[in-house]
This record gives structure tokens, C-alpha cells and sequence, in this order.
């Protein structure tokens, strides 16, 4: 069996869902597959209107993402804190953050690439309760990524690459 | 196959009603990624084809390079006049405006990737420890399959036994489980966030009206 089959089954059993773009025109140059519990949080109900607003921007974002629209990326880890996505700390474990930062507290969604172009989120933080670089919070919180990895895809490894345009074939800005 | 919810997300909007906040939201921030990607593109054009750099452009705009890598890196602060001067000095242009209907267009039948839209074929294993795929080197399986593997994730098992509590997961803002998405995760998820939304922080809400 392929990554394909492994991200096919894991779909079917409802453990991944494609995120499809929220408007029916969005073009689908990217794929992106979250934990369902991401996904609840982007489809609501929300218990208030702050939630509804901040997960309404974070769609949006990953729709930036799916759509191929021109998103930032860094891959030296604290290098680039405005970057869209970023390479966590150490890059050969290829975790992976998008940063949605707009309205404050930004979120953090960690994940890794299956491959090129195809991101799978496996969990959501509050920035601010990560707190600084290279906490013991930042470490739990990759650890417990690596382990959503392993519970879905063991043995299968994540993509692990030298560029970033194997990672993300296009419309990238290396910042 | 179980894809993002999409039904009616244009309803409000198309039938006249008032429009939801969460809307609203989604809009505001995809102009800002439409406008970045749009100001991104120009520049990389006129990096490759006129050898623009990012200290002639921070010239060309009297602002600090380090100024321009961040309006480059991110739109998080971007402003009309960002837009403007971003133009003006990356390719001598200004925007062109224009809007789109969006309740007119006809949708776009590609919504999955195809090779997501098959379905399993009967008969392949389902379990992934199960079986070792083409695209997974032996050295790979052996390391994944031999007991002291676990031992990572004997350490986060103990940590979310109790050693995490001083550390407030997502369950406690949104609702999200933070280490698990395991089979039957959907249920546990749906009712965790019911339980975390009600112990949302307060975050600033910037425009709610």
C-alpha cells in the first residue's frame, strides 16, 4: 500500500477529513487534511461569537493554503516569526506550523507533509500558551504531533526534504 | 469520504440576510491572503525577470530592509498605503479595482483531489502497522515496529496521565484534543469542545461590529 491508501483509509474511518475551500469557485491547487476535531472547530457551532470570528479567519487561511494563492514559509526554525508556515525545531522530524496570527491570541496548527503539497493537521494551540521558543510546552506540543503522526500513518514517515519547493511545489516566498 | 462541511455557506449572503460573523471574518482575512498573494506574485516576477531584491525595494520605499522582509513575510499588518507603496515600488503599478459576484458563478466540480475521491478497494488492509507500504524503506519499519519505539510515547502517555496538567491544552480554549484523534475521536472531540468552548479564553475581537 502507498501514503495514498494509508490517507484514503484514514479518510474513510473518519479519523481525516479533506478540507474542501469554503466557497464552491475556490480552485483546488493544494490539499489539506485536518483532525476531525480541527474540523469541528472551523465548521462550528461556536458557543460564541469570538470563536465564530477567530475559526472564520482561520479558514481562511487554510484556504489560502488550498487554493495555491502565494503563502510564506520558513524552514529554519526561529528564523522567521511572520512566516505562514514554518519548520519546528528540528527540521529532520518535519513538523510543521501554520500560523494564523489575526486577531490575537494567534493560533498555532501542527502538522506534517505527507507529501509535496498535501499538509495533514493533526492539532491546534493557542500561541500564547505555548510560550516561549523552545519551551517544555513547545516540545510536549511536537511530541504529541509526532505521536497523532504515528497513531494514523506508523510506519510511514512524513515527508522529509532538503527545499521547500518539495514540500510546497509552488507560489512559496522562502522568507 | 468525509469532507469539510460545505453546504450553504453562501446562503446568508445570497439570500439578502443578515450575514454571519464568522463570515464576515472569513471574507476580511481572504482579501488580506488574496492581496498578499497578489503583491507576492508581482514581486516574484520582478525578482526573476528585473532582478528586484529586497534591499532595492527597501530603498526604493526609504523603509529598513528588515521592514520590507516583515511586509514580505506576513500581510498580519498591512494597510491600504502598505499596498500601495508595495506597487509602486515593486513594479510601478497601481491597483486595478474590480469585485466578483459570488453567488453568480458557476461551482467548480474539482472539490477533492482524485486520488482521494477513490475509494478503498476491498480487500487491503486497513490497519497500517499491518502491512508495509511501497513507499516504506525497511529500515523505517523495523525502527517503527520495535517495542522501544513507544518509549516516546510512554513519556507523553505519562504526561497526559497528569504531568500536562499545568499545561492547558486546547481542550480547556477550543475544544480540540490536543493528543487524541484516534478512532472514535469524533465523538470524544464533539463533546470535549462543547466542554472547552465553555472555558474559552477571552480573545480581542477586533470590528465585531
Amino acid at each position: 500500500m502507498s501514503m495514498r491508501d494509508e490517507i484514503r483509509f484514514r479518510v474513510e474511518e473518519g479519523r481525516l477529513i479533506v478540507l474542501e475551500p469554503a466557497l464552491p469557485t475556490s480552485p483546488v491547487v493544494r490539499t489539506m487534511l485536518v483532525a476531525p476535531n480541527i474540523a469541528d472547530l472551523l465548521n462550528g457551532p461556536w458557543s460564541n461569537q469570538q470563536e465564530e470570528y477567530r475559526f472564520g479567519r482561520l479558514r481562511s487561511d487554510f484556504d489560502a493554503f488550498i487554493e495555491g494563492l502565494y503563502i510564506s514559509a520558513c524552514m529554519v526554525p526561529y528564523s522567521a516569526k511572520t512566516a505562514y508556515i514554518a519548520s519546528l525545531d528540528p527540521p529532520a522530524e518535519g513538523v510543521w506550523e501554520i500560523r494564523s496570527r489575526d486577531p490575537k491570541p494567534s493560533l498555532r496548527v501542527f502538522g506534517f507533509f505527507a507529501e509535496v503539497d498535501v499538509f495533514i493537521a493533526l492539532t491546534i494551540f493557542n500561541r500564547n500558551l505555548l510560550g516561549g521558543s523552545n519551551t517544555r510546552e513547545w516540545r510536549d506540543a511536537i511530541v504529541g504531533c509526532k505521536a497523532e503522526w504515528r497513531k494514523l500513518f506508523s510506519p510511514y514517515q512524513p515527508l522529509i526534504a532538503e527545499t521547500i519547493n518539495e514540500y510546497i511545489s509552488a507560489k512559496v516566498f522562502l522568507v | 469520504m468525509n469532507t469539510s462541511q460545505q453546504k450553504s455557506f453562501l446562503s446568508e449572503i445570497a439570500d439578502g440576510d443578515q450575514i454571519p460573523l464568522g463570515k464576515r471574518s472569513y471574507f476580511r482575512e481572504r482579501l488580506r491572503n488574496r492581496l498578499y498573494s497578489f503583491v507576492l506574485g508581482k514581486f516574484a516576477i520582478a525578482e526573476q525577470h528585473n532582478g528586484l531584491t529586497k534591499a532595492e525595494l527597501a530603498r526604493r520605499l526609504d523603509r529598513r530592509p528588515e521592514v520590507i522582509t516583515r511586509l514580505l513575510g506576513s500581510p498580519g499588518n498591512w494597510t491600504l498605503d502598505t499596498v500601495s507603496d508595495l506597487l509602486l515600488g515593486i513594479s510601478a503599478e497601481e491597483l486595478d479595482l474590480g469585485s466578483t459576484s459570488l453567488t453568480s458563478q458557476s461551482p467548480r466540480n474539482y472539490r477533492i483531489p482524485d486520488w482521494l475521491s477513490m475509494a478503498p478497494m476491498k480487500g487491503e488492509v486497513k490497519n497500517a502497522t499491518d502491512s508495509y507500504g511501497s513507499n516504506c524503506d525497511d529500515a523505517s519499519v523495523a525502527e517503527a515496529l520495535k517495542p522501544s519505539y513507544s518509549s516516546e510515547t510512554q513519556i507523553y502517555q505519562q504526561k497526559r496521565d497528569g504531568m500536562l496538567s499545568a499545561l492547558r491544552t486546547p481542550d480547556d480554549l477550543y475544544g480540540a484534543s490536543m493528543y487524541d484523534s484516534g478512532q472514535g475521536s469524533r465523538q470524544r472531540s464533539t463533546a470535549g469542545s462543547q466542554h472547552g468552548k465553555s472555558h474559552a479564553v477571552a480573545m480581542k475581537v477586533q470590528d465585531q461590529r
